[in-house]
C-alpha cells in the first residue's frame, strides 16, 4: 500500500486519474443510450474511424487529436443520415468503418517517420497525458454532459417509442444527430485512455452491466458511472503498481469479469429477450 | 349562460341552423396521398363527430397507418385538406393521444411500467426532469384508470401483451386528449386479452367523450363497441355503420373485384380479398 501512496505523488499519475475519471462519466452515460438505441456497433466503429483521422493528422504534420475529432464528428454526421433501420444503418456504418481503417493504413504507409503517436492512438497513452490535455478533457466532458442532460428526456422517449416521440413533436432526427456527435466527442476523449482498440470497454461495459441490475434510467446510469470510475481507477493503479502492464488491459479485464459475475449472480434470467 | 341564450335565439330565429351538427373532430376533404409514385389514397373525404368510436379496417398497404400519420401531422397530403379538432394537423398536439404500432422493445426492457407512461406526460420536454409529487399523482391517476397501478413499478419485460397495451393506452391518455389514434393495439393479443383491452378503450372513451380511431384487421371483437367502420382498400374508402360497410356490395366496390362477406355465428368474414 505504501508503494501506491508513493506512486500517487507523481504528476503523471494524477493527470491520468483526473482525465480517466472525467471521461468515464461521459462514456457510461453515452453507453446507456448506445445500447438502448441499438448503436453499439457505431460505438465500435467510431474509434476505428478516429484512428484514420489521427494517422492523417500525423501525415499532415498536425497533432493527432485534431484528426481524431474531425474524423469521428464527420462520421457522426454521416451516420445520422443513414436512417434508423437497424440492419441498413449497420451496413452503412460497417462500410464507412472499413474504408476508414484502410485509409488509416494508407496514411501510415505514406508517412515515412516512426508513427509512435499513431500507435498511442491505437493503444492509449493515459500515463503520458499532460496537464493541458487534462484541462481540455475536463472542459469537453463538461460540455458533453450538459448537452446529454439537456437531451435526456427526448432522447430516451425517441429511443423507446420512436413513433410516439415524433407525434409528440420531438425533433427526433436532430436529437439522434446530436447524440451521435456527443458520442464522437466522448470516443475521441476516451481514446487517450484505452486506445482505439479498447474504447468499447469504457463505452459499453459499465452500462451493459448496470442494465442487468437496475431498471430506472437514472439508476442504471448512476451505477454505470460508478462502475466506470472503479474500472479506470483500479486499472490505472494496477498498471502503475505492476509498472509494465498496460492500463487498458486492466480496465478491459475488470469490465469483463464484472459483467460475467453480475450476469451469473442474476441467475441467468437476464439473458432472456 | 350567454351561450345558451344565443343558442335559444338562434333556434327561435333560424330553426334550420340548429340542425347543423357540432364541428367534426376529424374532417378530410378531397385528400390524395402519394408516396413515391404509389397512390395510397385518392380523393378521400369524410368526417367524424366528437365521441365516435371508429374501427379503421383494410388490407395491408391500404393506408391505415398513413391516415394516422396525416392526422398526427407527420405527413402532408399530396392534395386536399385535413382538419383535426378544427385546425390543421401539427406534431406535438396534446389533444391527440397516439398508440403506435412499433416499439423498440430492446430499449423498453429495462424501463419500469410507469417510466413508459411518463413519456406521454413530459418525454418531449428538454432536460432530465425533476421528480415531483404532482407528477407521481398524475401517473397514479392514469394508471388507475387503465387498471395498471398494481404493476406500475414492474419492469417492462415482465409484463404480458395485454398489460403492455394498457400502459401504452395510459401513455396516450395522460395528456387528456380529445382524439385517440390506436395503431393495431390488438395485433399481438389473444381473444381474451383483446376483449379486455377493447372493454377498457370503450369505457375510457365513453367516460371522456373521446373520438377513437382504432386500426385493426378483425372487426368482430369490436362489433359490440364501435359506432362506425372506416374501410380503406385500393385507394378508396367507405365510412358508415358496420352493417352498412362490411357488406358484399360495398367491399366489392372498394376492392374493385368480387369480395364476399360471410356471416357465421354473428361474426363477419371477408372472403376473396386476400389477393
Amino acid at each position: 500500500m505504501t508503494g501506491l501512496w508513493h506512486l500517487l505523488g507523481y504528476q503523471f499519475l494524477q493527470n491520468a486519474l483526473a482525465a480517466s475519471c472525467t471521461v468515464a462519466v461521459c462514456a457510461a452515460v453515452i453507453g446507456y443510450f448506445l445500447i438502448g438505441r441499438g448503436l453499439t456497433f457505431a460505438g465500435h466503429a467510431f474509434p476505428n474511424i478516429g484512428f484514420a483521422g489521427a494517422a492523417g493528422a500525423v501525415l499532415a504534420g498536425v497533432a493527432p487529436v485534431f484528426g481524431l475529432f474531425s474524423f469521428t464528428i464527420g462520421a457522426a454526421l454521416v451516420f445520422s443520415f443513414l436512417g434508423k433501420e437497424g440492419r441498413d444503418r449497420d451496413l452503412g456504418i460497417g462500410v464507412t468503418m472499413t474504408f476508414c481503417l484502410g485509409l488509416g493504413l494508407f496514411f501510415l504507409a505514406l508517412y515515412s517517420g516512426y508513427a509512435d503517436r499513431v500507435y498511442g492512438i491505437l493503444f492509449g497513452t493515459i500515463l503520458g497525458i499532460s496537464a493541458g490535455e487534462v484541462a481540455v478533457t475536463l472542459v469537453a466532458s463538461a460540455v458533453t454532459l450538459a448537452a446529454l442532460a439537456f437531451l435526456f428526456r427526448p432522447l430516451l422517449f425517441s429511443t423507446a417509442v420512436p413513433e410516439s416521440a415524433l407525434a409528440r413533436g420531438v425533433p427526433a432526427k436532430l436529437v439522434a444527430g446530436a447524440f451521435l456527435v456527443l458520442t464522437a466527442i466522448t470516443v475521441s476523449l476516451a481514446v487517450q485512455i484505452t486506445g482505439s482498440l479498447l474504447v468499447f470497454t469504457l463505452l459499453v461495459g459499465p452500462a451493459a452491466t448496470a442494465r442487468s441490475v437496475f431498471r430506472r434510467p437514472l439508476a442504471v446510469i448512476a451505477l454505470a458511472v460508478g462502475l466506470g470510475e472503479v474500472y479506470v481507477v483500479a486499472g490505472i493503479l494496477a498498471a502503475a503498481a505492476t509498472g509494465t502492464l498496460p492500463v487498458s488491459f486492466f480496465v478491459a479485464a475488470f469490465s469483463f469479469v464484472t459483467f460475467i459475475l453480475v450476469r451469473w449472480l442474476r441467475g441467468g434470467t437476464s439473458w432472456k429477450r | 349562460m350567454i351561450l345558451s341564450l344565443i343558442d335559444r335565439r338562434i333556434s327561435q330565429d333560424y330553426p334550420e341552423a340548429m340542425a347543423v351538427p357540432p364541428p367534426p373532430c376529424i374532417r378530410l376533404s378531397g385528400v390524395t396521398v402519394r408516396l413515391g409514385n404509389r397512390t395510397i389514397q385518392e380523393n378521400m373525404s369524410f368526417s367524424l363527430a366528437q365521441g365516435e368510436f371508429v374501427a379503421l379496417l383494410g388490407p395491408n398497404g391500404a393506408g391505415k397507418s398513413t391516415l394516422l400519420k396525416l392526422l398526427l401531422g407527420l405527413l402532408r397530403p399530396t392534395a386536399g385538406e385535413v382538419s383535426v379538432l378544427g385546425k390543421a394537423p401539427r406534431t406535438g398536439n396534446q389533444d391527440i393521444g397516439y398508440l403506435p404500432q412499433f416499439l423498440n422493445l430492446d430499449s423498453m426492457n429495462t424501463l419500469r411500467a410507469r417510466d413508459v407512461v411518463g413519456f406521454g406526460l413530459d418525454g418531449h420536454r428538454w432536460g432530465i426532469g425533476l421528480p415531483s409529487r404532482k407528477r407521481e399523482r398524475i401517473l397514479d391517476e392514469v394508471l388507475t384508470e387503465v387498471d395498471a397501478l398494481e404493476f406500475s413499478k414492474a419492469s417492462f419485460d415482465e409484463l404480458s401483451g395485454g398489460e403492455r397495451q394498457r400502459l401504452f393506452l395510459a401513455q396516450a391518455l395522460i395528456s387528456n386528449p380529445k382524439l385517440l389514434l390506436l395503431d393495431e393495439p390488438l395485433a399481438s393479443l389473444d381473444i381474451a386479452h383483446s376483449q379486455e383491452v377493447i372493454a377498457l378503450i370503450t369505457k375510457v372513451s365513453r367516460a371522456r367523450n373521446m373520438t377513437v380511431l382504432l386500426v385493426t384487421h378483425d372487426v368482430n371483437p369490436l362489433l359490440p363497441s364501435i359506432d362506425k367502420v372506416l374501410y380503406l382498400a385500393n385507394g378508396q374508402s367507405a365510412l358508415g355503420k358496420p352493417d352498412d360497410v362490411v357488406t358484399t356490395e360495398v367491399l366489392s366496390r372498394l376492392y374493385g373485384s368480387r369480395v364476399e362477406v360471410v356471416t357465421a355465428l354473428d361474426r363477419r368474414f371477408v372472403v376473396g380479398a386476400e389477393t
